[in-house]
């Protein structure tokens, strides 16, 4: 009995070794994956017209003309970082419309 | 009326923002009712705005992440998310992105790939329609019947039945979705998917949903939470990729996202009202629209393809406002009368 048990144990480890393998292989090749699809992105060559913008605007204009690396860092924060408060500034919004908003009924017809 | 423009610096074109503001409401509202990022919507409507279609995509991606983010966020209150499931799938939809790009490059070399590319897609969206309406109409005929009805009523299609039989380990019990399944269905399920969505250049909502459904065995409103989970962590990084090759143009996305903010509470609290197969049919009768208007670019009629979306978009977008509207005033009202009952009773 115990010999079957840990049997289904190797067997259960050897498993998930599998799968963190091929999730490590498929982190490993990330950058070239996801989002490989949709039009081929190249690099495009457009310089941002800082004359016409002032402040924040023309720290990010210029961000994007000299450090693409640090614009894509700051693009991916920002955003979720504006979903996130805009996520959580709604949900103060809809709590005072006293809707239950934990729970729900499935019903599929 | 200058003020009701707004100069976008990377791109180098004024923009009229309230436009940006009403697609970033439309996306919201939809993708949050139907579990999807909807690039099919966005990159026709900030094309007519007049932004470049070189950082229409970018763009998109990037509001789209965040977007999902805030619906996720409702989605996942409500319990509609499966994380488990989602991180499972996850690892078959990146696989399967690259494969099915690495076959539209083995097209490009042919150089037949714009017309393959266009007609699977219709093929594909005219079989995910079929599948719609087909379950639609068998789920209505079981309940006339009344055979079947199971706990959350009559269901139609049930392939996933056939699928949760194979038992290859390891076996997985998801505890949201509600059902066992060997971890292979999900991983192999995804890869499908995701090669179609990288072979078609889309994210890839518009097949996964219907995939978590049919095939998985996924709850409707728990497949629409999860798929949002994983378009929002494919669309963070497509937001890096496309900044770091200079693709997005970041003001639009903020301006999209504040209307995308007030979209996404009301498409997903509409789902709160809606049954599983109203979200279906009008999932069903959007996939037809884009079938229809791939077919009228395809014959290079493009303004009525730009239009029908666009009406689609308007239609969808009233009929879930309804939908929450008229649900949520039920809700209070029926909230009201309980606590005027227990006053009396006290």
């Amino acid at each position: 009995m115990r010999s079957q048990r840990s049997g289904r144990r190797f067997l259960m480890k050897r498993h998930l070794g599998r799968c963190a393998l091929l999730w490590g292989a498929a982190l490993a090749a990330l950058p070239g994956w996801v989002w490989a699809a949709g039009e081929k992105a190249t690099n495009l060559v457009v310089v941002a017209d800082t004359r016409r913008v002032s402040g924040i605007m023309k720290y990010f204009a210029n961000l994007y003309n000299t450090n693409p690396w640090l614009f894509a860092v700051w693009a991916v924060v920002l955003t979720a970082l504006w979903g996130g408060i805009l996520g959580f500034v709604m949900d103060r919004i809809m709590l005072k419309t006293g809707l239950d908003l934990k729970s729900r009924k499935i019903v599929e017809h | 009326m200058d003020w009701l423009y707004m100069y976008m610096p990377i791109a180098g074109v004024k923009i009229f923002w309230p436009g940006l503001v009403l697609i970033g409401f439309s996306v919201g509202t939809i993708g949050g009712f139907f579990g999807m990022g909807g690039a099919w919507m966005v990159t026709p409507g900030l094309n007519i705005l007049g932004f470049p279609m070189a950082f229409a995509i970018g763009t998109d991606m990037a509001h789209i992440a965040g977007k999902s983010m805030i619906s996720t966020m409702r989605h996942s209150k409500f319990g509609n998310v499966d994380y488990k499931l989602g991180f499972i799938m996850f690892l078959g939809t990146f696989v399967g992105i690259e494969c099915g790009a690495q076959m539209v490059m083995y097209l490009e070399r042919l150089g037949q790939v714009e017309s393959v590319v266009r007609w699977v897609y219709v093929a594909f969206l005219a079989l995910i329609a079929w599948m719609v309406f087909y379950d639609y109409a068998k789920a209505v005929g079981k309940k006339r019947a009344g055979i079947e009805v199971g706990e959350s009523g009559a269901t139609g299609i049930t392939w996933y039945e056939s699928l949760h039989r194979i038992k290859i380990p390891p076996m997985m019990y998801f505890k949201t979705a509600g059902f066992t399944c060997s971890a292979w269905l999900p991983m192999g399920v995804s890869f499908i998917t995701g090669a179609l969505a990288g072979f078609l250049g889309i994210g890839g909502g518009l097949f996964r949903m219907p995939a978590l459904v049919y095939l998985i065995g996924c709850p409707t409103h728990i497949a629409v939470g999860t798929d949002l989970f994983e378009v929002m962590i494919s669309g963070l990084y497509g937001a890096f990729t496309y900044s770091l090759k200079g693709r997005i143009e970041l003001v639009a996305v903020f301006v999209m996202l504040t209307g995308a903010a007030i979209g996404a509470q009301i498409g997903t609290v509409a789902t709160k009202y809606a049954k599983g197969y109203g979200i279906r049919l009008a999932f069903g009768l959007c996939v037809v629209a884009c079938m229809i208007s791939i077919i009228l670019k395809q014959f290079k009629y493009s303004n009525s393809s730009a239009v029908l979306i666009l009406g689609t978009i308007s239609i969808m977008c009233i009929y879930i406002t309804v939908v929450m509207l008229k649900g949520a005033a039920a809700e209070l009202r029926e909230k009201r009368e309980r606590e005027a009952a227990m006053g009396r009773v006290a």
